[in-house]
Protein backbone atom coordinates (compact mmCIF):
# COMPACT_ATOMS: atom_id res chain seq x y z
CA UNK A 1 0.00 0.00 0.00
CA UNK A 2 1.22 3.49 -0.79
CA UNK A 3 1.91 5.96 1.97
CA UNK A 4 -1.24 7.57 3.29
CA UNK A 5 -0.94 11.10 2.04
CA UNK A 6 -4.55 12.21 2.10
CA UNK A 7 -6.36 13.03 5.31
CA UNK A 8 -10.12 13.65 5.39
CA UNK A 9 -11.67 15.70 8.19
CA UNK A 10 -15.44 15.76 8.43
CA UNK A 11 -18.48 13.81 9.53
CA UNK A 12 -19.41 10.29 8.48
CA UNK A 13 -23.00 11.46 8.69
CA UNK A 14 -22.36 13.74 5.71
CA UNK A 15 -23.03 12.12 2.31
CA UNK A 16 -20.55 14.25 0.39
CA UNK A 17 -17.81 13.48 2.90
CA UNK A 18 -18.45 9.74 2.69
CA UNK A 19 -18.62 9.85 -1.10
CA UNK A 20 -15.31 11.72 -1.27
CA UNK A 21 -13.56 9.23 1.00
CA UNK A 22 -14.77 6.34 -1.17
CA UNK A 23 -13.66 8.10 -4.34
CA UNK A 24 -10.18 8.72 -2.90
CA UNK A 25 -9.94 5.03 -2.05
CA UNK A 26 -10.98 4.08 -5.56
CA UNK A 27 -8.99 6.61 -7.56
CA UNK A 28 -5.81 6.90 -5.52
CA UNK A 29 -5.84 3.27 -4.41
CA UNK A 30 -4.96 4.38 -0.91
CA UNK A 31 -6.92 4.43 2.28
CA UNK A 32 -7.10 8.03 3.41
CA UNK A 33 -6.70 8.84 7.07
CA UNK A 34 -10.18 9.72 8.22
CA UNK A 35 -10.78 12.04 11.16
CA UNK A 36 -14.48 11.44 11.68
CA UNK A 37 -15.84 14.12 13.96
CA UNK A 38 -19.08 12.18 14.31
CA UNK A 39 -17.12 9.88 16.63
CA UNK A 40 -16.62 12.69 19.13
CA UNK A 41 -18.55 12.57 22.39
CA UNK A 42 -18.53 14.76 25.46
CA UNK A 43 -16.29 12.25 27.23
CA UNK A 44 -14.10 11.50 24.18
CA UNK A 45 -13.31 14.83 22.52
CA UNK A 46 -11.14 15.96 19.64
CA UNK A 47 -7.63 16.59 20.87
CA UNK A 48 -4.31 17.32 19.24
CA UNK A 49 -0.75 18.02 20.16
CA UNK A 50 1.27 20.17 17.85
CA UNK A 51 4.67 21.84 18.02
CA UNK A 52 6.12 23.97 15.28
CA UNK A 53 9.29 22.02 14.82
CA UNK A 54 8.02 18.50 15.26
CA UNK A 55 7.45 16.42 12.15
CA UNK A 56 4.19 14.91 13.36
CA UNK A 57 1.02 16.03 15.05
CA UNK A 58 -0.81 13.68 17.39
CA UNK A 59 -4.57 13.65 17.10
CA UNK A 60 -7.30 11.89 19.03
CA UNK A 61 -10.84 11.77 17.73
CA UNK A 62 -13.10 10.12 20.24
CA UNK A 63 -11.30 6.90 21.12
CA UNK A 64 -9.22 6.82 17.91
CA UNK A 65 -5.59 7.97 17.76
CA UNK A 66 -3.70 9.28 14.75
CA UNK A 67 -0.23 10.48 13.88
CA UNK A 68 -0.26 12.91 10.98
CA UNK A 69 2.74 14.24 9.14
CA UNK A 70 3.52 17.32 7.10
CA UNK A 71 3.45 15.53 3.77
CA UNK A 72 -0.28 15.05 4.08
CA UNK A 73 -2.89 16.99 2.15
CA UNK A 74 -6.25 17.49 3.81
CA UNK A 75 -9.74 17.42 2.40
CA UNK A 76 -11.99 19.06 4.98
CA UNK A 77 -15.75 19.41 5.28
CA UNK A 78 -16.22 21.11 8.62
CA UNK A 79 -19.86 21.86 8.06
CA UNK A 80 -21.68 22.82 11.23
CA UNK A 81 -23.11 19.56 12.54
CA UNK A 82 -24.88 21.21 15.42
CA UNK A 83 -27.73 22.95 13.63
CA UNK A 84 -30.27 20.31 14.59
CA UNK A 85 -29.14 20.09 18.21
CA UNK A 86 -30.33 22.15 21.13
CA UNK A 87 -27.56 24.35 22.53
CA UNK A 88 -28.12 22.77 25.94
CA UNK A 89 -27.46 19.28 24.56
CA UNK A 90 -24.06 17.94 25.75
CA UNK A 91 -23.51 16.61 22.25
CA UNK A 92 -23.88 20.17 20.90
CA UNK A 93 -21.01 21.33 23.06
CA UNK A 94 -18.88 18.33 22.15
CA UNK A 95 -19.40 18.75 18.41
CA UNK A 96 -18.96 22.50 18.49
CA UNK A 97 -15.72 22.09 20.42
CA UNK A 98 -14.54 19.44 17.96
CA UNK A 99 -15.30 21.75 15.06
CA UNK A 100 -13.29 24.57 16.62
CA UNK A 101 -10.45 22.26 17.55
CA UNK A 102 -10.31 20.84 14.01
CA UNK A 103 -10.28 24.42 12.71
CA UNK A 104 -7.41 25.15 15.04
CA UNK A 105 -5.52 22.14 13.71
CA UNK A 106 -5.93 23.43 10.16
CA UNK A 107 -4.92 26.92 11.28
CA UNK A 108 -1.49 25.60 12.26
CA UNK A 109 -0.56 25.47 8.56
CA UNK A 110 1.02 22.12 9.34
CA UNK A 111 -0.24 20.24 6.28
CA UNK A 112 1.07 20.29 2.73
CA UNK A 113 -2.28 21.46 1.42
CA UNK A 114 -5.84 21.93 2.66
CA UNK A 115 -8.89 21.83 0.39
CA UNK A 116 -10.45 24.23 0.96
CA UNK A 117 -8.26 26.42 3.13
CA UNK A 118 -9.89 27.80 6.26
CA UNK A 119 -11.68 31.09 5.69
CA UNK A 120 -11.39 30.86 1.91
CA UNK A 121 -14.62 31.97 0.30
CA UNK A 122 -15.89 33.44 3.56
CA UNK A 123 -18.02 36.10 1.90
CA UNK A 124 -20.48 33.41 0.76
CA UNK A 125 -22.08 33.57 4.20
CA UNK A 126 -22.62 37.32 3.95
CA UNK A 127 -24.85 37.85 0.93
CA UNK A 128 -24.59 41.62 0.53
CA UNK A 129 -20.80 41.42 0.53
CA UNK A 130 -20.82 38.30 -1.66
CA UNK A 131 -23.06 39.81 -4.33
CA UNK A 132 -20.89 42.90 -4.52
CA UNK A 133 -17.81 40.75 -4.98
CA UNK A 134 -19.45 38.72 -7.73
CA UNK A 135 -20.47 41.89 -9.56
CA UNK A 136 -16.97 43.34 -9.13
CA UNK A 137 -15.44 40.23 -10.68
CA UNK A 138 -17.63 40.70 -13.74
CA UNK A 139 -20.50 38.27 -13.19
CA UNK A 140 -24.01 39.32 -14.03
CA UNK A 141 -25.91 39.17 -10.70
CA UNK A 142 -29.71 39.28 -10.34
CA UNK A 143 -30.97 42.50 -8.78
CA UNK A 144 -31.55 42.18 -5.03
CA UNK A 145 -32.29 43.97 -1.82
CA UNK A 146 -31.41 42.82 1.69
CA UNK A 147 -33.78 44.37 4.16
CA UNK A 148 -35.56 44.23 7.48
CA UNK A 149 -37.94 46.97 6.38
CA UNK A 150 -41.27 45.65 5.00
CA UNK A 151 -41.78 48.85 2.98
CA UNK A 152 -38.43 48.45 1.23
CA UNK A 153 -39.29 44.82 0.54
CA UNK A 154 -42.65 45.82 -0.96
CA UNK A 155 -41.01 48.48 -3.11
CA UNK A 156 -38.57 45.90 -4.47
CA UNK A 157 -41.35 43.39 -5.11
CA UNK A 158 -43.22 45.97 -7.15
CA UNK A 159 -40.27 46.22 -9.54
CA UNK A 160 -40.28 42.61 -10.70
CA UNK A 161 -42.79 40.12 -11.94
CA UNK A 162 -41.35 37.48 -9.64
CA UNK A 163 -38.96 37.58 -6.70
CA UNK A 164 -37.20 34.90 -4.68
CA UNK A 165 -36.54 35.14 -0.98
CA UNK A 166 -33.62 33.53 0.85
CA UNK A 167 -31.42 33.88 3.93
CA UNK A 168 -28.78 36.59 4.31
CA UNK A 169 -26.13 34.52 6.07
CA UNK A 170 -24.59 31.07 5.66
CA UNK A 171 -27.70 29.36 7.07
CA UNK A 172 -29.16 27.21 4.37
CA UNK A 173 -32.72 27.97 3.38
CA UNK A 174 -34.91 26.83 0.52
CA UNK A 175 -35.08 29.67 -2.00
CA UNK A 176 -38.77 30.36 -2.58
CA UNK A 177 -40.61 32.54 -4.99
CA UNK A 178 -42.80 35.03 -3.24
CA UNK A 179 -46.49 34.81 -4.07
CA UNK A 180 -49.35 36.95 -2.84
CA UNK A 181 -50.06 34.69 0.12
CA UNK A 182 -46.57 35.10 1.42
CA UNK A 183 -46.71 38.88 0.96
CA UNK A 184 -48.93 38.98 4.04
CA UNK A 185 -46.05 37.76 6.17
CA UNK A 186 -43.65 40.46 5.01
CA UNK A 187 -43.83 42.07 8.45
CA UNK A 188 -41.71 39.18 9.70
CA UNK A 189 -38.60 40.69 8.11
CA UNK A 190 -38.60 43.15 11.00
CA UNK A 191 -37.30 40.30 13.16
CA UNK A 192 -35.03 38.69 10.61
CA UNK A 193 -33.85 40.41 7.43
CA UNK A 194 -34.08 38.53 4.14
CA UNK A 195 -32.60 38.66 0.67
CA UNK A 196 -35.20 39.49 -1.96
CA UNK A 197 -33.80 38.64 -5.35
CA UNK A 198 -35.11 39.14 -8.87
CA UNK A 199 -36.22 35.76 -10.23
CA UNK A 200 -34.46 34.69 -13.41
CA UNK A 201 -36.51 32.18 -15.35
CA UNK A 202 -34.41 29.58 -17.05
CA UNK A 203 -32.08 26.66 -16.59
CA UNK A 204 -30.03 26.10 -13.46
CA UNK A 205 -26.36 25.34 -14.02
CA UNK A 206 -23.87 24.22 -11.40
CA UNK A 207 -20.22 24.74 -12.35
CA UNK A 208 -17.55 23.08 -10.22
CA UNK A 209 -14.04 24.42 -10.42
CA UNK A 210 -11.06 22.37 -9.31
CA UNK A 211 -7.77 24.17 -9.69
CA UNK A 212 -8.60 25.91 -12.92
CA UNK A 213 -10.71 23.15 -14.49
CA UNK A 214 -14.49 23.65 -14.93
CA UNK A 215 -17.12 20.91 -14.86
CA UNK A 216 -20.70 21.94 -15.51
CA UNK A 217 -24.11 20.32 -15.19
CA UNK A 218 -27.42 21.86 -16.29
CA UNK A 219 -30.61 21.14 -14.36
CA UNK A 220 -34.06 21.58 -15.88
CA UNK A 221 -36.92 21.74 -13.40
CA UNK A 222 -40.20 23.46 -12.63
CA UNK A 223 -39.49 24.04 -8.94
CA UNK A 224 -38.21 27.16 -7.16
CA UNK A 225 -35.16 25.41 -5.74
CA UNK A 226 -34.12 22.26 -7.57
CA UNK A 227 -32.20 21.05 -4.51
CA UNK A 228 -35.58 20.41 -2.93
CA UNK A 229 -37.62 18.95 -5.79
CA UNK A 230 -40.36 17.36 -3.62
CA UNK A 231 -41.05 14.71 -6.24
CA UNK A 232 -40.80 17.00 -9.28
CA UNK A 233 -38.87 15.81 -12.34
CA UNK A 234 -35.30 17.01 -12.70
CA UNK A 235 -33.35 16.64 -15.93
CA UNK A 236 -29.59 16.76 -15.69
CA UNK A 237 -27.25 17.22 -18.64
CA UNK A 238 -23.61 18.02 -19.14
CA UNK A 239 -23.02 21.51 -20.53
CA UNK A 240 -20.09 23.65 -21.59
CA UNK A 241 -20.44 27.21 -20.29
CA UNK A 242 -19.30 30.05 -22.54
CA UNK A 243 -15.59 30.78 -22.36
CA UNK A 244 -16.12 34.10 -20.59
CA UNK A 245 -18.19 32.40 -17.89
CA UNK A 246 -15.56 29.68 -17.44
CA UNK A 247 -12.84 32.29 -17.10
CA UNK A 248 -14.85 34.21 -14.53
CA UNK A 249 -15.51 30.99 -12.59
CA UNK A 250 -11.80 30.26 -12.41
CA UNK A 251 -11.07 33.86 -11.45
CA UNK A 252 -13.75 33.91 -8.72
CA UNK A 253 -12.47 30.64 -7.29
CA UNK A 254 -8.91 31.89 -7.24
CA UNK A 255 -9.80 35.28 -5.76
CA UNK A 256 -11.74 33.59 -2.98
CA UNK A 257 -8.67 31.49 -2.18
CA UNK A 258 -10.51 28.28 -3.04
CA UNK A 259 -9.23 25.14 -4.71
CA UNK A 260 -12.67 23.58 -5.13
CA UNK A 261 -15.81 25.64 -5.65
CA UNK A 262 -19.41 25.06 -6.70
CA UNK A 263 -20.83 28.02 -8.59
CA UNK A 264 -24.57 28.35 -9.21
CA UNK A 265 -26.02 30.02 -12.28
CA UNK A 266 -29.38 30.73 -13.81
CA UNK A 267 -29.29 30.94 -17.59
CA UNK A 268 -32.08 33.29 -18.63
CA UNK A 269 -34.54 31.57 -20.97
CA UNK A 270 -35.22 34.84 -22.80
CA UNK A 271 -31.75 36.33 -23.22
CA UNK A 272 -29.46 33.36 -22.63
CA UNK A 273 -27.51 35.54 -20.17
CA UNK A 274 -25.70 33.70 -17.36
CA UNK A 275 -26.62 35.08 -13.92
CA UNK A 276 -24.37 34.07 -11.06
CA UNK A 277 -26.21 33.23 -7.84
CA UNK A 278 -23.33 32.26 -5.57
CA UNK A 279 -19.86 30.76 -5.24
CA UNK A 280 -20.13 27.91 -2.74
CA UNK A 281 -16.89 27.32 -0.83
CA UNK A 282 -17.89 23.87 0.45
CA UNK A 283 -19.92 22.35 -2.35
CA UNK A 284 -21.92 19.17 -1.93
CA UNK A 285 -20.65 18.00 -5.28
CA UNK A 286 -21.25 14.25 -5.11
CA UNK A 287 -24.51 14.11 -7.10
CA UNK A 288 -23.03 16.17 -9.92
CA UNK A 289 -19.84 14.12 -9.90
CA UNK A 290 -21.79 10.90 -10.39
CA UNK A 291 -23.56 12.41 -13.38
CA UNK A 292 -20.24 13.59 -14.80
CA UNK A 293 -18.62 10.18 -14.45
CA UNK A 294 -16.43 11.13 -11.50
CA UNK A 295 -14.34 13.85 -13.17
CA UNK A 296 -14.63 16.28 -10.23
CA UNK A 297 -13.38 13.78 -7.66
CA UNK A 298 -10.62 12.70 -10.05
CA UNK A 299 -9.42 16.30 -10.36
CA UNK A 300 -9.71 16.69 -6.60
CA UNK A 301 -7.67 13.55 -5.95
CA UNK A 302 -5.04 14.67 -8.43
CA UNK A 303 -4.80 18.02 -6.66
CA UNK A 304 -4.50 16.49 -3.20
CA UNK A 305 -1.92 13.95 -4.32
CA UNK A 306 0.12 16.91 -5.57
CA UNK B 1 -17.28 66.11 8.91
CA UNK B 2 -19.35 66.62 12.07
CA UNK B 3 -22.60 66.43 10.11
CA UNK B 4 -21.83 62.78 9.46
CA UNK B 5 -22.90 60.34 12.10
CA UNK B 6 -20.91 57.60 13.81
CA UNK B 7 -22.51 54.16 13.97
CA UNK B 8 -22.05 51.97 17.03
CA UNK B 9 -22.73 48.26 16.56
CA UNK B 10 -22.56 46.55 19.93
CA UNK B 11 -24.42 44.28 22.27
CA UNK B 12 -26.87 45.99 24.58
CA UNK B 13 -24.53 45.54 27.53
CA UNK B 14 -21.15 46.93 26.58
CA UNK B 15 -19.49 49.45 28.85
CA UNK B 16 -17.07 50.64 26.19
CA UNK B 17 -19.86 51.32 23.67
CA UNK B 18 -21.76 53.11 26.46
CA UNK B 19 -18.77 55.30 27.11
CA UNK B 20 -18.30 56.14 23.42
CA UNK B 21 -21.99 57.07 23.15
CA UNK B 22 -21.72 59.17 26.29
CA UNK B 23 -18.81 61.08 24.77
CA UNK B 24 -20.72 61.61 21.52
CA UNK B 25 -23.76 62.84 23.42
CA UNK B 26 -21.61 65.25 25.42
CA UNK B 27 -20.30 66.58 22.12
CA UNK B 28 -23.86 66.82 20.78
CA UNK B 29 -23.05 64.47 17.94
CA UNK B 30 -25.85 62.60 16.22
CA UNK B 31 -24.99 58.92 16.27
CA UNK B 32 -26.67 55.62 15.57
CA UNK B 33 -26.64 52.82 18.08
CA UNK B 34 -27.43 49.43 16.59
CA UNK B 35 -27.52 47.44 19.77
CA UNK B 36 -30.78 45.58 20.04
CA UNK B 37 -32.45 43.72 17.22
CA UNK B 38 -35.93 45.05 16.65
CA UNK B 39 -34.94 48.63 17.40
CA UNK B 40 -33.50 49.41 13.97
CA UNK B 41 -33.85 48.46 10.32
CA UNK B 42 -31.23 47.87 7.69
CA UNK B 43 -31.52 47.83 3.91
CA UNK B 44 -28.74 47.00 1.48
CA UNK B 45 -29.43 47.37 -2.21
CA UNK B 46 -27.56 46.62 -5.37
CA UNK B 47 -27.59 50.13 -6.78
CA UNK B 48 -25.06 52.66 -5.45
CA UNK B 49 -27.73 55.15 -4.38
CA UNK B 50 -29.39 52.72 -2.00
CA UNK B 51 -26.26 50.81 -1.11
CA UNK B 52 -26.82 50.90 2.65
CA UNK B 53 -29.55 52.47 4.73
CA UNK B 54 -29.96 52.14 8.47
CA UNK B 55 -33.09 53.46 10.16
CA UNK B 56 -34.09 53.86 13.75
CA UNK B 57 -36.73 55.91 15.49
CA UNK B 58 -34.61 59.04 15.03
CA UNK B 59 -34.38 58.75 11.24
CA UNK B 60 -32.40 57.36 8.36
CA UNK B 61 -28.69 57.03 7.89
CA UNK B 62 -27.32 56.43 4.41
CA UNK B 63 -23.87 55.45 3.22
CA UNK B 64 -22.81 59.02 2.48
CA UNK B 65 -23.74 60.22 5.95
CA UNK B 66 -21.78 57.60 7.90
CA UNK B 67 -18.79 59.10 9.69
CA UNK B 68 -17.25 55.93 11.07
CA UNK B 69 -18.27 52.63 12.59
CA UNK B 70 -17.43 51.15 15.95
CA UNK B 71 -17.95 47.39 15.99
CA UNK B 72 -18.01 45.72 19.39
CA UNK B 73 -19.86 42.54 18.58
CA UNK B 74 -23.27 41.34 17.57
CA UNK B 75 -26.34 43.38 18.52
CA UNK B 76 -28.36 41.67 21.23
CA UNK B 77 -31.14 39.35 20.14
CA UNK B 78 -34.58 40.15 21.56
CA UNK B 79 -34.76 37.09 23.76
CA UNK B 80 -33.06 33.84 24.48
CA UNK B 81 -34.46 31.43 21.97
CA UNK B 82 -33.44 28.52 19.85
CA UNK B 83 -33.31 30.93 16.90
CA UNK B 84 -30.80 33.15 18.61
CA UNK B 85 -27.80 31.96 16.60
CA UNK B 86 -29.75 32.18 13.34
CA UNK B 87 -31.02 35.68 14.07
CA UNK B 88 -27.63 36.91 15.12
CA UNK B 89 -26.02 35.58 11.94
CA UNK B 90 -28.74 36.99 9.69
CA UNK B 91 -28.49 40.47 11.20
CA UNK B 92 -24.75 40.42 11.17
CA UNK B 93 -24.75 39.41 7.50
CA UNK B 94 -27.14 42.26 6.70
CA UNK B 95 -24.88 44.74 8.51
CA UNK B 96 -21.71 43.29 6.98
CA UNK B 97 -21.17 46.04 4.37
CA UNK B 98 -20.92 48.55 7.23
CA UNK B 99 -18.10 46.71 8.97
CA UNK B 100 -16.22 45.11 6.10
CA UNK B 101 -13.69 47.91 6.21
CA UNK B 102 -13.86 48.52 2.49
CA UNK B 103 -16.09 51.55 2.53
CA UNK B 104 -15.94 53.09 5.99
CA UNK B 105 -13.47 53.69 8.76
CA UNK B 106 -14.15 50.83 11.16
CA UNK B 107 -12.86 50.07 14.63
CA UNK B 108 -12.33 47.15 14.45
CA UNK B 109 -13.39 45.36 11.32
CA UNK B 110 -14.13 41.74 12.23
CA UNK B 111 -13.33 40.75 8.68
CA UNK B 112 -9.65 41.44 9.09
CA UNK B 113 -9.64 38.60 11.58
CA UNK B 114 -12.09 36.31 9.89
CA UNK B 115 -14.41 36.62 12.81
CA UNK B 116 -17.41 36.94 10.62
CA UNK B 117 -16.96 33.36 9.62
CA UNK B 118 -16.27 31.64 12.88
CA UNK B 119 -14.89 32.53 16.27
CA UNK B 120 -11.16 32.85 16.25
CA UNK B 121 -9.28 29.86 17.42
CA UNK B 122 -6.04 30.35 19.22
CA UNK B 123 -4.18 29.24 16.17
CA UNK B 124 -6.17 31.69 14.14
CA UNK B 125 -4.95 34.41 16.45
CA UNK B 126 -1.41 33.19 16.25
CA UNK B 127 -1.43 32.87 12.48
CA UNK B 128 -2.75 36.38 12.35
CA UNK B 129 -0.12 37.61 14.76
CA UNK B 130 2.53 35.97 12.66
CA UNK B 131 1.18 37.66 9.56
CA UNK B 132 0.83 41.05 11.14
CA UNK B 133 3.90 41.26 13.28
CA UNK B 134 6.92 39.65 11.74
CA UNK B 135 9.36 41.27 14.13
CA UNK B 136 12.30 38.97 14.70
CA UNK B 137 12.55 39.92 18.30
CA UNK B 138 9.07 38.72 19.07
CA UNK B 139 8.53 35.16 20.10
CA UNK B 140 5.18 33.50 19.73
CA UNK B 141 4.59 30.35 21.63
CA UNK B 142 4.18 27.37 19.40
CA UNK B 143 3.43 24.55 21.77
CA UNK B 144 -0.06 23.28 21.91
CA UNK B 145 -0.23 20.56 24.48
CA UNK B 146 -3.86 20.51 25.30
CA UNK B 147 -6.88 21.85 23.61
CA UNK B 148 -10.23 22.73 24.96
CA UNK B 149 -11.95 24.60 22.22
CA UNK B 150 -14.01 27.61 23.14
CA UNK B 151 -17.75 27.63 23.45
CA UNK B 152 -19.84 29.60 21.01
CA UNK B 153 -19.62 32.84 22.92
CA UNK B 154 -16.06 32.62 24.13
CA UNK B 155 -12.89 33.63 22.46
CA UNK B 156 -10.22 31.49 23.95
CA UNK B 157 -6.68 32.37 24.65
CA UNK B 158 -4.24 29.59 24.88
CA UNK B 159 -1.11 30.13 26.82
CA UNK B 160 2.13 28.22 26.46
CA UNK B 161 2.04 24.63 27.52
CA UNK B 162 -1.41 23.67 28.60
CA UNK B 163 -2.68 26.95 29.85
CA UNK B 164 -6.01 28.22 28.78
CA UNK B 165 -8.00 31.23 29.76
CA UNK B 166 -10.82 33.10 28.17
CA UNK B 167 -11.73 36.77 28.35
CA UNK B 168 -14.49 35.71 30.67
CA UNK B 169 -11.89 34.15 32.92
CA UNK B 170 -9.81 37.26 32.80
CA UNK B 171 -12.89 39.31 33.49
CA UNK B 172 -13.51 37.24 36.57
CA UNK B 173 -9.92 37.78 37.51
CA UNK B 174 -10.40 41.50 37.29
CA UNK B 175 -13.41 41.13 39.48
CA UNK B 176 -11.31 39.35 42.03
CA UNK B 177 -12.01 35.70 41.39
CA UNK B 178 -8.60 34.77 40.11
CA UNK B 179 -7.29 33.39 36.87
CA UNK B 180 -8.80 29.99 37.29
CA UNK B 181 -7.88 28.64 33.91
CA UNK B 182 -4.14 29.09 34.13
CA UNK B 183 -2.40 26.00 35.35
CA UNK B 184 1.17 26.00 34.26
CA UNK B 185 3.40 26.66 37.24
CA UNK B 186 6.11 28.33 35.18
CA UNK B 187 3.83 31.20 34.21
CA UNK B 188 4.44 33.92 36.71
CA UNK B 189 2.04 36.52 35.45
CA UNK B 190 -0.05 37.66 32.59
CA UNK B 191 0.54 41.20 31.43
CA UNK B 192 -1.77 43.22 29.28
CA UNK B 193 -1.57 46.46 27.35
CA UNK B 194 -4.53 48.37 26.00
CA UNK B 195 -3.58 50.06 22.76
CA UNK B 196 -5.53 52.73 20.93
CA UNK B 197 -4.18 53.86 17.58
CA UNK B 198 -0.58 53.05 18.27
CA UNK B 199 -0.48 54.31 21.86
CA UNK B 200 -0.52 52.30 25.05
CA UNK B 201 -3.44 53.70 27.04
CA UNK B 202 -3.10 51.51 30.04
CA UNK B 203 -1.45 48.33 31.10
CA UNK B 204 -1.69 45.90 33.90
CA UNK B 205 -0.60 42.66 35.38
CA UNK B 206 -2.55 39.63 36.44
CA UNK B 207 -0.45 37.55 38.81
CA UNK B 208 -1.57 33.99 39.23
CA UNK B 209 -3.82 33.43 42.20
CA UNK B 210 -4.47 37.12 42.51
CA UNK B 211 -6.47 39.90 40.93
CA UNK B 212 -5.32 41.91 37.95
CA UNK B 213 -4.18 45.42 38.69
CA UNK B 214 -3.18 48.44 36.63
CA UNK B 215 0.59 48.33 36.45
CA UNK B 216 3.27 49.81 34.23
CA UNK B 217 4.62 47.18 31.87
CA UNK B 218 7.84 45.57 32.91
CA UNK B 219 10.81 46.48 30.74
CA UNK B 220 10.82 43.22 28.71
CA UNK B 221 7.07 43.36 28.21
CA UNK B 222 7.32 46.98 27.17
CA UNK B 223 9.96 46.09 24.60
CA UNK B 224 7.71 43.40 23.24
CA UNK B 225 4.78 45.77 22.96
CA UNK B 226 6.95 48.54 21.49
CA UNK B 227 7.86 46.24 18.64
CA UNK B 228 4.30 45.88 17.53
CA UNK B 229 2.37 48.81 18.93
CA UNK B 230 2.57 50.90 15.78
CA UNK B 231 1.17 48.09 13.69
CA UNK B 232 -1.95 47.80 15.81
CA UNK B 233 -4.78 49.65 14.31
CA UNK B 234 -7.30 51.43 16.50
CA UNK B 235 -8.10 49.43 19.58
CA UNK B 236 -6.91 46.16 20.97
CA UNK B 237 -5.43 44.45 23.95
CA UNK B 238 -2.23 42.47 23.84
CA UNK B 239 -1.72 39.72 26.39
CA UNK B 240 1.78 38.77 27.35
CA UNK B 241 2.76 35.79 29.45
CA UNK B 242 5.70 36.09 31.78
CA UNK B 243 7.22 32.69 32.10
CA UNK B 244 10.61 31.89 33.65
CA UNK B 245 12.02 35.33 32.88
CA UNK B 246 10.84 35.25 29.31
CA UNK B 247 7.96 37.19 27.90
CA UNK B 248 5.79 35.87 25.15
CA UNK B 249 3.00 37.50 23.21
CA UNK B 250 0.16 35.06 23.67
CA UNK B 251 -3.04 36.81 22.84
CA UNK B 252 -4.68 39.59 20.94
CA UNK B 253 -8.19 40.78 21.61
CA UNK B 254 -9.65 43.26 19.14
CA UNK B 255 -12.75 43.81 21.28
CA UNK B 256 -11.30 44.49 24.69
CA UNK B 257 -13.63 44.82 27.59
CA UNK B 258 -12.17 43.26 30.67
CA UNK B 259 -8.92 45.18 30.55
CA UNK B 260 -10.66 48.53 30.26
CA UNK B 261 -11.67 49.65 33.69
CA UNK B 262 -11.83 52.78 35.77
CA UNK B 263 -10.67 56.04 34.24
CA UNK B 264 -8.92 54.20 31.45
CA UNK B 265 -12.26 53.41 29.90
CA UNK B 266 -12.85 57.13 29.36
CA UNK B 267 -9.30 57.76 28.21
CA UNK B 268 -9.44 54.94 25.68
CA UNK B 269 -12.90 55.89 24.41
CA UNK B 270 -12.00 59.57 23.99
CA UNK B 271 -8.82 58.79 22.15
CA UNK B 272 -10.63 56.35 19.89
CA UNK B 273 -13.39 58.85 19.03
CA UNK B 274 -10.81 61.54 18.28
CA UNK B 275 -8.72 59.24 16.11
CA UNK B 276 -11.74 57.98 14.20
CA UNK B 277 -12.90 61.54 13.56
CA UNK B 278 -9.44 62.45 12.30
CA UNK B 279 -9.45 59.52 9.89
CA UNK B 280 -12.69 60.50 8.22
CA UNK B 281 -11.96 62.83 5.36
Amino acid sequence: MRHRRICCIGYSTDDTFLYTVKRFERIAAVTPTILDLAKVTSSAPFWFHYEDHRPVVFVRVGSYRFELDRSMAVYQRLIPATSKLNTGDPRYRALKSAEYAASALLDTKFFRAVVNPQLAGWSNGLRPVHYRELAAIGFRVPDYVVTSDPDDAREFLARYEQVHVKSVSHHRTIARSLNSERLVSLQKVRFSPCVFQQTIRGTDVRVHVVEGKCFAVAIESDVDDYRYPAGADLKFSVVQPPRTVRELCVLATKRAGLVLSGIDFKVCALTNDWYCLEVNPMPGYSGYDMRLGGVISEALTETLEG
Amino acid sequence: MNDRAPVIIAPHEDAFADKVCEILQARRRTHYELRSIGEFDVTVGSSPEDAIRVSNRYGDLRSNTVAWVLFRGYPSTPRQSEDEEYLRDEWFAALAPLVSGGEFVVANSPFQLGMAVRPLTNWGIRSWLRTQFSSNSMRISSTLSNMRAPGPTERAFLYPDMCLASPAGISRALGGEGLLALHKPSIVALWFAVIVAGKVITSGMAPLDSVAVPHPLSEPALRLVSNVVHDIDLISVLWIAECNYSWTLVGYDPFPAAALFGDFLTVAAERLVNVLDERVV
